[in-house]
């Protein structure tokens, strides 16, 4: 997995490429503490799935992980861009509830 | 299903040619777990041998066939104190090997290689097999390295050139012996203790897979009421480390009813596989015949919200079956879409739902959809889905989907069996998750 990260006038988006499960556990960390350092209280964080191209449960794991570290933070966090495997993951365990919508 | 003539036939590609009895099928695990034949090493000392240059007084036996050599020697080391050394003289490696067998206390051989009953590297061989743990020091009479290379090699620990000053080489070799020899035992020690507890711990992990497994419903103890409801159970079950995250079961409503679940801890392994005995408890403590499955995934959701680690969830399908009604009542929190197999026709039934542990105020819906004799549910894990075919594409709903259509076009029925063997043959083995796939069929020859 490698990421990047762009600033958007509701926050930040970070834009995720690869796979996402266990085996990327230690990339998805320094894209959190990246995602971290850049962050202003209050933004939104749009974690954008488009380039994903696949998610298995200890994926998601991982992005309520995200979710919960940057609430702490007083961000809103939403996903966005999710397709094909990755989309049907999310709709299956209704992670449209669980995150933030997209500003 | 039509009547004609009296004769019963069925519209279902499921139905086997001869109408069967209810019953659960449990098909063997197709590996053995992680371990043959577990058990101690009985050779293996319990506590490390002591380092014993540190002693006052060492044995040394000394093996040379020349008297002026080996007096020498011993005068060598009668002019040591610190440690202080009691020497044993033998002439002949028969002597020295009988005086081991006897039981003597040694701490060192000195052993020349050109003895009356023995030269060379043989020497030092028949010696270590003698007294494998006592240090062997050779003196040779050139100062020859291949040799002093190749006796080490055999098994001695040191060597001594006899033409070098005794006094001042002898002592020093002998304790350096010493000190190598303990430092191989205590290595090779360690390395079996280490062994050891490998063994050990993969025999816990058979133990505990063994514990799983016996949560699985058993067929004496569900036959008679899947009889009773003209049901035909076919399970697989294959963690993927010894012992996994999944587990799936049946909870008896009484009446015209069965209940069935799978569900899935993320992870695998041994965490995953607690998880999967606190699932089990809490199910057989909130689950009532009275809820519906949305109600009682509810339950389960609530309850696991407080216990699992950060980033710890479990996906779980939980359905009834009515036989009376031939109706299939199902909640889903975000398992695998079930493929339900009516008429010949297969199709995934909605699955959508927070998995378990991850909201606070969890709600499901209930499905309900007709389920008559001759249909069939496959429920499984993702193991199936997420598997990666040869080409390194994932095997997929489609996959999963076109591989039933075929068996089931091939066969007349989408058997557990067969379409694992499929599954195998198209995917790259072995599964790096763990496996649950679940069969449930309504016999078309259902009784009343």
């Amino acid at each position: 997995m490698d990421f990047d990260i762009e600033t958007i006038p509701a926050g930040l988006r970070v834009i995720l490429r690869g796979r996402l499960t266990f085996t990327e556990n230690e990339d998805f960390r320094r894209m959190l503490s990246a995602a971290s350092a850049e962050h202003v209280a209050g933004d939104q964080v749009t974690l954008d799935l488009g380039e994903v191209a696949f998610i298995d449960s200890a994926g998601l794991g991982l992005l309520l992980h995200a979710r919960d570290s940057l609430r702490l933070r007083s961000a809103s966090v939403a996903l966005a861009g999710a397709a094909g495997q990755v989309e049907r993951m999310l709709v299956l365990a209704r992670f449209g509830d669980l995150f933030d919508r997209a500003a | 299903m039509k009547r004609t003539g009296g004769a019963v036939q069925t519209d279902s590609a499921l139905s086997p040619g001869t109408p069967g009895i209810g019953r659960l099928i449990r098909l063997p695990s197709r590996t053995a777990g992680w371990l043959d034949s577990p058990g101690a090493d009985p050779g293996l000392p319990s506590v490390l041998p002591p380092l014993r240059p540190n002693r006052d007084s060492l044995a040394v036996l000394l093996v040379e066939d020349e008297p002026g050599d080996a007096r020498l020697v011993q005068i060598a080391l009668m002019g040591c104190r610190q440690p202080a050394f009691a020497v044993t003289h033998v002439s002949s490696l028969t002597e020295a090997i009988a005086l081991v067998a006897s039981g003597a206390s040694l701490d060192v051989v000195l052993l020349d290689l050109s003895l009356p009953d023995s030269t060379g590297l043989g020497t030092v061989a028949r010696m270590k097999d003698a007294a494998p743990r006592i240090p062997i020091v050779i003196m040779t009479g050139m100062d020859d390295q291949r040799l002093a290379a190749a006796a080490l090699e055999a098994g001695a620990q040191d060597y001594l050139v006899k033409s070098d000053d005794p006094e001042r080489t002898v002592g020093r070799a002998i304790r350096y012996a010493i000190t190598r020899m303990a430092s191989q035992i205590e290595r090779e020690t360690l390395l079996r203790r280490i062994a050891q507890q490998q063994r050990t711990l993969m025999a816990e992990i058979d133990a505990a897979r063994a514990m799983q497994f016996d949560l699985l419903p058993r067929p004496e103890r569900i036959d008679s009421r899947l009889s009773a409801l003209g049901l035909e159970v076919e399970s697989y079950f294959e963690p993927s480390l010894g012992i996994g995250g999944d587990l799936w079961g049946c909870l008896d409503c009484g009446g015209n009813r069965m209940s069935f679940y799978s569900f899935d801890f993320t992870g695998h392994g041994i965490g995953a596989a607690l998880n999967v005995f606190r699932l089990h408890a809490l199910i057989s403590d909130r689950w009532s015949p009275k809820q519906t499955p949305a109600e009682s995934l509810r339950l389960l959701g609530i309850a696991l919200r407080g216990l699992l680690g950060r980033g710890h969830f479990a996906t779980m399908f939980l359905c009834t079956i009515d036989c009376v009604r031939g109706e299939i009542e199902w909640a889903s929190a975000g398992a695998p879409a079930p493929l339900l197999i009516t008429d010949g026709a297969v199709r995934f039934l909605d699955a959508q739902g927070v998995p378990l542990g991850l909201s606070a105020d969890p709600h499901y819906r209930d499905h309900c959809e007709p389920f008559p004799p001759g249909a069939a549910l496959m429920i499984y894990s993702d193991a199936i889905t997420d598997a990666p075919k040869e080409q390194g594409d994932l095997f997929g709903e489609a996959g999963l989907i076109t591989l039933a259509e075929e068996t089931i076009a091939r066969t007349g029925r989408a058997s557990i069996a067969d379409l694992i063997d499929g599954f195998q043959s198209r995917v790259r083995m072995p599964l790096e998750d763990d496996m649950t796939a679940l069969g449930i069929r309504r016999l078309a020859e259902s009784p009343p």
